[in-house]
């Protein structure tokens, strides 16, 4: 009888085809949108480039101009400088063609700019920077006037006081993140097949309950078949959907391709799970029921960073023990652990949990629907 | 007005449901305009959050701790490689730079090459400007033990140099405008067209999709009603639905700003009405082509996120690529957006009224557009349906 109800499941689950249609379509068309709309911005935000400025100088100061030449012909220059006068260089702000104007006048030197940012900062940095050497020079001759010679060669020499560290050789890129909890948002989607299956095993909900509460199968038989084979449908969508996302969108998971796919369905049992749960509580329209299961898994989505980035970040500045029961977070987690850590606790940690909450999940769910009797319907 | 009576029967027994949604994405709402990332756009703010594994402990190394938190904020990690790369990757640190054994040794007999590791995820401004600053800060204080000073001056004196600042004036282009930098409160509103659509689309289409079914439409059909008058009383329902939504959220705005609204402001209100009216008639033209009720919600997410993704609702406009940005002109959240941007000062684009209403009267056109589509679409379900 079990082999016959899992059969069946599978089914029915694949005739519910616009269902089908839209768990599939969904993160291929969303897939499709991210991979065109992060194109390009972690070229344009991330790595270092080329801030355009203004000098206009009101008094001349030829060694301040020597040192501006000398950064624009390095081989990655900091600053694209316009020598301009005052209107122009207002004009050239306006129309963001610049990004600061730096005045000279005499020794002092000001700074303006219209927008707030970190190459407003590199600028004003700069500025700083050379203040300070101006500064040591002056000192130096006041108190040791041989050595300036020695100071001038010290400040010119290249500093390079830092060892950098690489921490990772996964793909860095932080938009990856988005892939990520999309394919969070169509494992919880499975949440919608979950709550089928609580509905259709209750008489006082659906006609397939009342048929199937007047079988002589168990209903424990009956709906574990049923769990399992919508777990086999969502695992295809899932499928599917990594597949999609790393094979034609080209999205770098890092090498461990197959953990990917096990997290994934893990991911969608736990949805299916969810759902199950949410469809045994009460006696709710299936409409109210499916709000539920729906607005909650968007939420998770939306907390685990589906729509905004810096979400997750914050929430683990704020809440950190929501990020550890959020499934969606830790679906999108189990992704990210594989593509940055080279171990495998954190991974098995965070799979472990999903198990859990699964297993809680899917317990609450036979507990709300265990014997049941209907007096009449 | 039957098909209106009906609609508003409808809507009474789903109420609750659309509610659910209502209040879920007013927390979504709410909780994305609390917390967005302004931190990047205000000049002041720049200050980076760094964190420091003193090796050294010496008075060199301790000066430098003290000054690189004069200059930023200090924060701390824990001292292993999985919470340095949560830290560094989720962006609670920018910077996180270790002082070595030996520090005030080596920096004393003049060697200033790697005195510090730091560690990275990716090449970033913050990296950059981080390390100029050790570098700087190193230079400046091997100068000044060059030029004969003893460690413990070089370091005050060094403090003292590199605490300089350089005056900086920021132009504002646009006179209405009262502070620098963008306007915080308009955040609020440049969420909403992703709000609007998705809840549009769930909250209403259930509703519109039971007036759909095929008793109740064939009923109407058979009735003297025109199809254009049954047209007319739906989109009359629906109107009265967004416009309740509609003030939900704009009161529900007002009540987080603590009053009413000002100035500006009442623009970005009446282009979030614009856009409203826009999600209804999405909202409407998807319910004509009766999808299954369990799925209505997926298409929320695909054009909900999707139109939001393309036109820089969540990601700002002006870090898109040239080629998003040309195909996003064809949907309306990119107008939206494009005018709370002028409105907020986000892009630097100087606001102008005339440009204002250009971008929204756009809104408005695509708002008439899919509008005229849902009367045709409507009229050929119901000569079908004949």
């Amino acid at each position: 009888m079990f082999l016959h109800n899992f059969k069946y499941e599978i089914l029915h689950s694949l005739r519910v085809k616009d269902l089908i249609f839209w768990l599939i379509l969904f993160p291929i068309v969303l897939g499709a949108f991210f991979k065109i709309a992060f194109s390009g911005i972690y070229e344009k935000t991330e790595k270092f480039s080329t801030v355009p400025i203004a000098v206009v100088e009101s008094t001349e100061d030829k060694i301040f101009h020597s040192v501006m030449d000398s950064i624009e012909q390095s081989d990655d220059p900091l600053f694209k400088v316009t020598y301009t006068d005052e209107e122009k260089a207002m004009d050239m702000l306006k129309k963001q063609k610049v990004l600061g104007i730096i005045r000279i006048d005499g020794k002092e030197k000001s700074l303006s700019v219209s927008g707030e940012g970190i190459e407003q900062t590199i600028i004003k940095s700069f500025l700083e920077q050379y203040a300070v050497q101006e500064q040591i020079i002056t000192d130096t001759v006041m108190t040791d006037p041989q050595n300036v010679e020695t100071v001038v060669s010290a400040l010119n020499s290249e500093v390079s006081s830092t060892e950098n560290i690489p921490l990772t050789e996964g793909d860095p890129d932080p938009y990856v993140s988005y892939f990520y909890n999309l394919i969070a948002m169509v494992a919880l989607f499975g949440s919608v097949t979950g709550l089928h299956i609580a509905m259709e095993n209750q008489a006082n909900l659906h006609p397939l309950g009342a048929r199937k509460n007047c079988s002589p199968t168990p209903k424990f038989v009956s709906l574990t078949a049923s769990l399992l084979g919508s777990f086999v449908v969502q695992a295809v969508c899932v499928i599917v959907s990594v597949s999609y996302i790393a094979f034609v969108l080209k999205i770098d998971f890092g090498s461990r391709l197959p953990l990917v796919y096990v997290s994934g369905i893990l991911g969608g049992i736990l949805g299916v799970s969810m759902g199950f749960m949410v469809g045994s509580f009460g006696s709710m329209k299936e409409g109210a029921k499916s709000a539920i299961c729906m607005s909650v898994s968007m939420l998770c989505c939306f907390f685990s960073g589906l729509m905004v980035g810096n979400m997750k970040a914050l929430v683990a500045e704020k809440a950190p023990w929501f990020n550890e029961i959020n499934p969606a977070a830790l679906i999108s987690d189990t992704f990210y652990c594989l593509e940055i850590y080279s171990g495998y606790d954190r991974y098995i940690e965070k799979n472990i949990t999903m198990a859990i909450i699964s297993v809680i999940f899917i317990i609450i769910g036979f507990l709300l629907t265990r014997r049941k009797k209907y007096a009449s319907l | 007005m039957q098909v209106f009576n009906a609609f508003m029967k409808v809507l009474r027994k789903r109420i609750g449901t659309a509610m659910i949604w209502v209040v879920i994405f007013l927390i979504i709402s709410f909780t994305i305009a609390n917390n967005a990332d302004t931190g990047k756009l205000k000049f002041e703010s720049t200050k980076m959050d760094i964190c420091v594994f003193d090796e050294d402990n010496t008075e060199a190394s301790k000066a430098l701790t003290e000054f690189l938190g004069k200059k930023h904020n200090i924060v701390t990690v824990e001292n292993d490689k999985d919470h340095i790369l949560d830290a560094l990757y989720y962006g609670r640190a920018d910077y996180i730079m270790t002082i070595k054994e030996g520090y005030e040794q080596k920096l004393a007999a003049g060697d200033t090459e790697e005195l510090f590791t730091s560690y990275h995820v990716h090449d970033s401004y913050e990296a950059t400007l981080a390390e100029n600053l050790t570098n700087e800060y190193v230079g400046t204080v091997n100068a000044y033990l060059i030029g004969g000073e003893e460690m413990s001056s070089a370091l005050t004196k060094t403090e003292k140099a590199l605490s300089q600042e350089v005056k900086v004036t920021t132009e504002t282009f646009d006179k209405g405008k009262k502070s620098d930098g963008p306007d915080e409160k308009f955040f609020y509103f440049q969420y909403l067209p992703y709000v609007f659509i998705s809840v549009m689309i769930v909250a209403l289409c259930p509703v519109l999709l039971k007036l759909n079914q095929k008793e109740i439409k064939h009923r109407t059909n058979c009735s003297c009603i025109t199809a254009r008058s049954q047209s007319a009383q739906i989109i009359l329902g629906s109107t009265v639905f967004v416009l309740a939504v509609w003030l939900i959220f704009m009161i529900a705005g007002a009540v987080m700003f603590g009053g009413i609204y000002t100035g500006r402001m009442w623009y970005a209100v009446l282009n979030s009405f614009i856009f409203i009216v826009i999600s209804a008639g999405i909202s409407i033209l998807i319910s004509a082509f009766s999808p299954a009720e369990n799925v209505v919600n997926v298409i929320a997410n695909i054009i909900g996120l999707g139109m939001s993704f393309l036109c820089g609702v969540f990601v700002e406009q002006n870090l898109l690529g040239d080629g998003v940005l040309n195909a996003a002109r064809f949907l309306p959240a990119f107008w939206y957006i494009k005018a709370n941007d002028m409105l907020a000062g986000t892009t630097g684009e100087v606001f102008s009224k005339s440009k204002l209403f250009e971008y929204m009267g756009i809104e408005a056109l695509f708002a008439v557009a899919i509008f005229a589509a849902v009367i045709i679409v409507m009229k050929v379900n119901h000569d079908k349906a004949d």
